[in-house]
């Protein structure tokens, strides 16, 4: 009997992390206590402190800044984009920006953020925007180089007026590339603004991720690991897919 | 219904892409209501002619003139919104005119519905199969009502009977509401349907009408023409 694809997907999924468990405790096994954490010392870990206030109060702190560097981030960057789409002078003119910030290194702007800004959330929610606005930034420009001429020219016979066509011709013509870079910088975006918070805050999950090192709390430091990846698969999941499933439904074959 | 008014004026048009010349000197007049077919064999420029009555480019030199109003295209491939459904590619032509959404969605779902779709309004395009795609762009078209309808080989995709079905639903709407045509095919049958008038474009830039008298000796003469 042939498996319906989705219960294909699952199951393999599965499998895949049952197998990650896996070399993850027979790494734990061969390595010391104070290298690797196991599988089941992390769950405790993450269990104890899931019971206090102080594990949601970094949580919390992390989340907010994640989403307001995002947000700000891709605004930014969709907005330029557009402009810098439909006009080549601005985008010309926007290269050089765009090119010096895709090429400095993170740990030179965080230093220059931290000299500033100073500690805390304005920092690092500045370091996550700048980081992630070229890329979208990049995205919406390709994106919008890349719509059907012909559709354009239909727009424009039918006299469309701005408005319009940028929503209904630019945005869902771009809407594919849209979610594929919300996808990557929300990935991104947590591993920056860990960073930021190992480097220059006194709360959220990068400073508690700092603190477990310090303390050399090996199950603790393990158990922050995993909630960043949690933190982004709930947002890719939960938010992204069906978001990115909404946008591009048209495409979906009918049954 | 009485033909008076000059719609469309072409004085020595003459257009070049780059150093390749494709229209030269061309001259005429389509008057109010004419359902002028031009024909003529593929690269002879019978598409510029439309994109120059419809501002999509302009000419190397010569004038046109031409009526103010609205313009109705159906290109050869629909170019519908993918991401939009039937009723809506339909109804933003008629919104770009500043027509209130909802007025101009049942306004555009009464088209749909003259053309047989009423039950695919809100289909997105991509489930729809190739005769569909077109009568939406006819439909998409003909909703603004327009003063000029330019057709760029609409039906060209379409096998023989959904043609004839989209031709004999042209003429219906042309009966029902008389508007000036250009309809640009390099198939003599298709225009001899409809046309009122024929032009005929030639490879050497030679352009000239062709009266209608007998419709099956003129067939022939242009079945020759647009080998």
């Amino acid at each position: 009997m042939q498996l319906d694809n989705r219960l294909h997907r699952y199951i393999f999924t599965t499998l895949g992390v049952f197998f990650l468990l896996l070399c993850w405790q027979i790494l734990s096994i061969t390595m010391p206590d104070i290298v690797l954490a196991s599988p089941v010392e992390t769950a405790r870990a993450l269990a104890r402190m899931m019971g206090t206030g102080i594990f949601w109060q970094h949580f919390r702190v992390t989340g907010s800044r994640v989403f307001t560097g995002v947000f700000i981030g891709g605004l930014a960057g969709f907005v330029i984009g557009i402009f810098g789409g439909l006009n080549k002078s601005v985008k010309y003119m926007l290269e050089p920006f765009r090119w010096t910030l895709m090429s400095t290194p993170a740990v030179v702007i965080v230093v220059m953020a931290m000299l500033w800004f100073g500690m805390g959330s304005t920092m690092v929610v500045f370091i996550t925007a700048i980081f992630l606005a070229p890329f979208v930034y990049v995205n919406v420009v390709k994106g919008l180089e890349m719509v059907d001429e012909t559709v354009i020219e239909m727009a424009q016979i039918y006299n469309f007026p701005f408005s319009l066509k940028l929503k209904h011709v630019y945005v869902p013509a771009i809407a594919g590339h849209l979610a594929s870079s919300l996808m990557v910088i929300v990935g991104t975006g947590v591993r920056i603004v860990i960073l930021a918070e190992v480097l220059g805050t006194t709360e959220g999950i990068g400073y508690a991720l700092s603190l477990s090192r310090t303390n050399l709390d090996i199950p603790a430091l393990f158990a922050w690991i995993l909630i960043c990846i949690a933190l982004v698969g709930i947002i890719e999941y939960v938010i992204l897919k069906p978001l990115q499933d909404y946008v591009l439904k048209w495409k979906k074959p009918t049954r | 219904m009485e033909k008076t008014d000059s719609v469309i004026t072409f004085e020595n048009v003459t257009k070049n892409y780059g150093s390749l010349p494709i229209l030269n000197s061309l001259s005429f007049e389509i008057r109010e209501h004419d359902v002028v077919g031009v024909l003529g064999p593929s690269g002879v420029g019978k598409t510029t002619v439309l994109k120059l009555i419809a501002d999509l480019t302009q000419p190397s030199s010569g004038t046109i003139k031409k009526i103010s109003g609205r313009i109705g295209y159906v290109f050869q491939e629909p170019r519908l919104l993918p991401w939009r459904t039937a009723v809506d590619n339909v109804s933003l032509p008629l919104q770009a005119m500043g027509i209130r959404r909802q007025i101009a969605r049942k306004n555009a779902s009464g088209w749909l519905s003259r053309m047989g779709l009423d039950k695919f309004s809100d289909y997105y395009p991509a489930h729809l199969s190739g005769g569909m795609l077109q009568r939406i762009s006819l439909a998409r078209a003909l909703a603004l009502q327009p003063k000029i309808l330019l057709m760029d080989e609409p039906f060209s995709a379409l096998d023989v009977r959904l043609k004839e079905d989209m031709l004999s639903l042209i003429r219906a709407q042309l009966s029902e509401h008389p508007i000036t045509v250009l309809y640009v095919s390099h198939i003599p049958d298709e225009v001899i349907m409809i046309a009122t008038r024929i032009f005929l474009l030639a490879h050497n830039g030679d352009f000239k009408e062709l009266p209608i008298t007998d419709r099956s000796e003129l067939l022939e003469k242009l079945k020759n023409a647009c080998r």
